[in-house]
């Protein structure tokens, strides 16, 4: 009771002193919001985030390299990603005579910037498929504001090979079809020279486009036009046995289904090469950039504090072992070891399905091994001349044992230095952890340093909305860790208060 | 006349000096600093026992000696334990059925044990209480270490009575008090209420009141000679002050760089000194009576004491004996009794 209010008094004495200091106070509201978001953060994050993460599929309905939607407002034309969520949606339902379930899904779609979209896309993620549906065609055609309707795609998916003992799990992503456009623009524009290979590559224009053809002999170009766009899509079933509501319960219940116009611009933050949600990659990267550097940083500390209070304690064999194995520790060049380290783990690790986390435990190990001599040494010096207190010997003549010395006489004194100490080393696993990503020691976990390299591989200097922000962040994290210790630091050693 | 209660042999403790590089690549011998260097006396209960002399003789080794805070380099140190300590002693530790060499190998019960029985309060109050505890702290150490009292409230009661019998009262008014809340004297106080809170029967004094004001040494050493009386103590008492040995020991024991000089009833040795450099100490005291002030002269003793690094062969105080003879140099003087229980360590008093 009485440890417990001590401790709480040494608490708040030690806060009162901190926030008496302008880097102090800067550094604790930093520190907040990083934990906040961090709680937040952890709090939110799917259990399977690092495999989501490195699954190309989750990512297919987004653009890729976009900057954020905010962009807009700094003079970038900017198309919001329109996602159609057809679970929720209402189809029109019509069954023929011969047992065909159909369903259409009408969407409307405004284009009000002069920009064409991306991509279309149509994503159908473990859907179940009842036993006795045999196929399902699925029709997609845009009607353009000029009334123009083109084809965008149609597909005939037999089940029946896939059916074998009751329902199954169906996935597939559609497409648009570049001969079903280029028919239907043939069949809509008669007389243009439309150039097929221009629809091959610019396809979006032709359907998001205004087409025109000023003379008869050039070919047709093609200019934005803004407007209401009808999206249709069609499910036609072949169904043995009329089972309507089983169907359309098991659309309900897919993991996904949606029609995805692909715009330009993206989510908060945009997105990387695999049109990946930055916004959630740097959110998520606070929570591990925390556990990556208070982790890390509490082990050495902890090694540093156990390997000097052992060596200045007890003196002899032991302290000249571990003083000669720091120096031999510290005559090694950590960076050639981590690279070295890393490599040889690349290949360890090739098969593992945790390689990625393997991969990063590895070098927080090494960054652990080599992290804890300079504080050992500092403890040891600490511990030795605390040893030789009077009020050491006076225990000692009482018949305490060294444990007892060592926990009540000599750690409470290095608290405070270990505090400071642990605040200080923290960012450094955060900064070497980013800094090897960027020289190539990728793990593939989606830390902040973890989308700066890929950033540098796969990115453009100009995708600053990929490169600016978590080298930010990184650079705030590291800061506010470094304040606090400034700040802690003045506290613990009194000399160096102005 | 009660029994011995310490009785020292032959003790030695000599420190290894760090030898520089070349030192030891020439394989030169390990040089010692000889901090002690061969001393027998005898504690009796009861006694207050007093050890003497200049700075940096050895007197507070041979105190951290006795409570085993170092280990000798070579002698005995035989203990006379008490009647219920004797129980928890192995038959084949104790030789004439009461003593235990503290030199010897010791079980860690039995070490325990006797370190309970033998405590020691230092010279500085300032050091030997750590700044960080509160003095309830610092007294239920002893309590915790020793397992003494079944519950919290009943040691807080035992570290109020060792407080109210140091003087500190009301004790609860000090009890969660850090040591910078108090004077020198408090201080030295709870060092002394530290050491008596096990209920030892010899304690070691290394120059209690020297770091004191002059003002309250009085008071701490009554306090001391009250404590002795209500509690039966046995003290080894270190000084550098003749007039505080004159006043609080029975018997005394001059040292000079790790010997004994003089040693015997502190009446005797006081005021009859035998060996040279008792007779400088003595004289170096200042002279209440100022008819007697003329008398400090008459010893002159040369020089500063040389390094326990560097000792004199034969005499060790040859080189500033005004007295030297030529086997001075050359052999040691063996310790003679001059007197019923006065012996003294020096060529002059030694027939030949
Ligand atoms: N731990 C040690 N290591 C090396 N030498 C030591 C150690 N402790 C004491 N000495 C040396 O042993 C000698 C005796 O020291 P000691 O402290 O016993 O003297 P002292 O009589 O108590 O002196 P003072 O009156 O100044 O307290 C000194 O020369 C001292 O330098
Ligand atoms: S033995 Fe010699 S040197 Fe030593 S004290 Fe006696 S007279 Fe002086
Ligand atoms: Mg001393």
């Amino acid at each position: 009771m009485s440890f417990i209010a001590r401790v709480y008094a040494g608490l708040s004495w030690l806060r009162r002193e901190v926030l008496s200091q302008f880097s102090g106070k800067v550094a604790i509201a930093l520190l907040v919001a990083i934990v906040a978001v961090s709680i937040y953060a952890a709090a939110t994050m799917p259990s399977n985030y690092n495999v989501i993460w490195n699954y190309p599929l989750y990512w297919e309905a987004n653009p890729k390299n976009s900057p954020p939607e905010w962009s807009t407002y700094f003079g970038t034309t900017c198309l919001t990603n329109q996602v159609y969520d057809l679970r929720t949606a209402t189809p029109r339902i019509s069954v023929d005579e011969e047992g065909r379930v159909r369903l259409t899904y009408n969407m409307t779609y405004t284009l009000d910037v002069k920009s064409y979209p991306r991509a279309l896309i149509l994503i159908v993620d473990s859907m179940t498929i009842p036993a006795n549906v045999r196929n399902v065609r699925v029709l997609n055609t845009i009607v353009k504001p000029d009334g123009k309707q083109i084809q965008v795609f149609d597909d005939l998916v037999d089940f029946t090979k896939n059916v074998t003992a009751g329902s199954f799990k169906f996935t597939q992503t559609f497409r648009p079809e570049l001969d079903k456009i280029y028919n239907s623009l043939l069949l809509n524009y008669i007389n243009y020279n439309i150039d097929p290979n221009d629809v091959g590559v610019n396809y979006l224009s032709y359907i998001f486009g205004e087409i025109t053809q000023p003379d008869p002999k050039s070919t047709a170009r093609t200019t934005y036009l803004t407007g209401r766009y009808v999206i249709s899509l069609t499910l036609d079933f072949r169904v043995e046995g009329v089972a309507q509501e089983l169907l359309l319960r098991s659309i309900k219940n897919a993991a996904r289904f949606e029609y995805v116009v692909v715009g330009t611009c993206y989510g908060l933050m945009g997105t990387d090469y695999q049109g990946r949600d930055l916004a959630m990659g740097l959110l998520y990267g606070f929570p591990i950039a925390l556990l990556i550097g208070l982790g890390t940083a509490l082990m050495s500390t902890g090694l540093g504090l156990l390997a000097g209070m052992v060596s200045g304690y007890y003196g002899g064999f032991i302290d000249e072992f571990i003083q000669r194995f720091i120096d031999v520790l510290g005559s090694i060049p950590l960076l050639p070891i981590l690279i070295l380290v890393a490599a040889a783990a690349q290949t360890a690790f090739g098969a593992d399905p945790n390689k990625p986390v393997l991969m990063l435990l590895t070098i927080l190990g090494v960054l652990v091994l080599f992290g804890w001599g300079g504080l050992a040494i500092v403890v040891r010096s600490m511990t030795l001349s605390i040893k030789s207190e009077l009020y050491v010997e006076a225990a000692k003549s009482i018949g305490a044992s060294n444990f007892r010395i060592l926990i009540k006489h000599i750690l409470p004194q290095l608290v405070p230095y270990i505090a400071a100490s642990l605040v200080y080393s923290t960012p450094n696993a955060i900064l070497t952890e980013a800094g090897l990503s960027v020289l190539g020691i990728y793990h593939g976990l989606p830390t902040w340093g973890g989308i700066l390299a890929e950033a540098r591989t796969q990115g453009r200097v100009e995708y600053w909305w990929w490169i600016f922000p978590p080298g930010l962040l990184i650079a705030i994290t590291s800061l506010t860790f470094v304040l606090l210790g400034l700040a802690l630091e003045k506290v613990v050693e009194p000399r160096l208060r102005r | 006349m009660s029994e011995p209660k310490l009785v020292v042999e032959g003790l030695k403790k000599y420190f290894p000096i760090r030898r520089g590089i070349t030192e030891a690549l020439t394989f030169k011998p390990p040089r010692y600093v000889k901090a002690v260097d061969g001393i027998s006396f005898e504690v009796f209960e009861g006694d207050v026992f007093c050890l003497v002399g200049e700075s940096g003789c050895g007197k507070t080794t041979t105190g951290r000696l006795i409570v085993r805070l170092i280990e000798a380099t070579d002698g005995r140190m035989r203990y006379k334990v008490s009647e219920e300590l004797k129980n928890q002693i192995p038959e084949d530790l104790l030789q004439d059925g009461k003593y235990v060499d503290l030199l010897g190998k010791l079980p860690k019960n039995v070490d325990k044990a006797l370190r309970k029985d033998t405590q020691i309060i230092f010279q500085d109050p300032y050091g030997s209480l750590n700044p960080r505890m509160t003095l309830k702290d610092i007294l239920n150490e002893p309590l915790q270490v020793h397992n003494i009292g079944a519950s919290e409230s009943e040691r807080l009661e035992i570290i109020h009575r060792a407080l109210s019998e140091v003087k500190l009262t009301p004790p609860e008014e000090f009890v969660d008090r850090y040591p910078h809340m108090l004077s020198g004297g408090q201080r030295q106080r709870v060092a002394i209420a530290r050491a008596i809170i096990l209920n030892p029967s010899l304690v070691v004094a290394d120059e209690p009141v020297s770091m004191l004001d002059v003002s309250i040494r009085a008071e701490i050493l009554q306090l001391m000679l009250d404590l002795k009386a209500a509690r039966n103590l046995s003290y080894v008492f270190i000084t550098h002050d003749l007039a505080v040995a004159n006043y609080i020991c029975n018997r005394i024991a001059v040292m000079y760089l790790g010997k004994i000089v003089e040693m015997g009833i502190t009446d005797k040795v006081i005021g009859n000194p035998q060996h040279p450099y008792t007779q400088a100490l003595v004289a170096a005291v200042p002279e209440p009576d100022p008819k007697n002030r003329l008398r400090i002269k008459e010893v002159p003793i040369k020089g500063e004491i040389p390094s326990a690094a560097n000792i004199p062969s034969g005499c060790r105080l040859h080189p500033r004996c005004p007295y030297a003879m030529d086997i001075c140099s050359k052999e040691e003087p063996p310790m003679v009794e001059v007197e019923k229980d006065h012996y003294v360590s020096c060529w002059l008093h030694t027939k030949k």
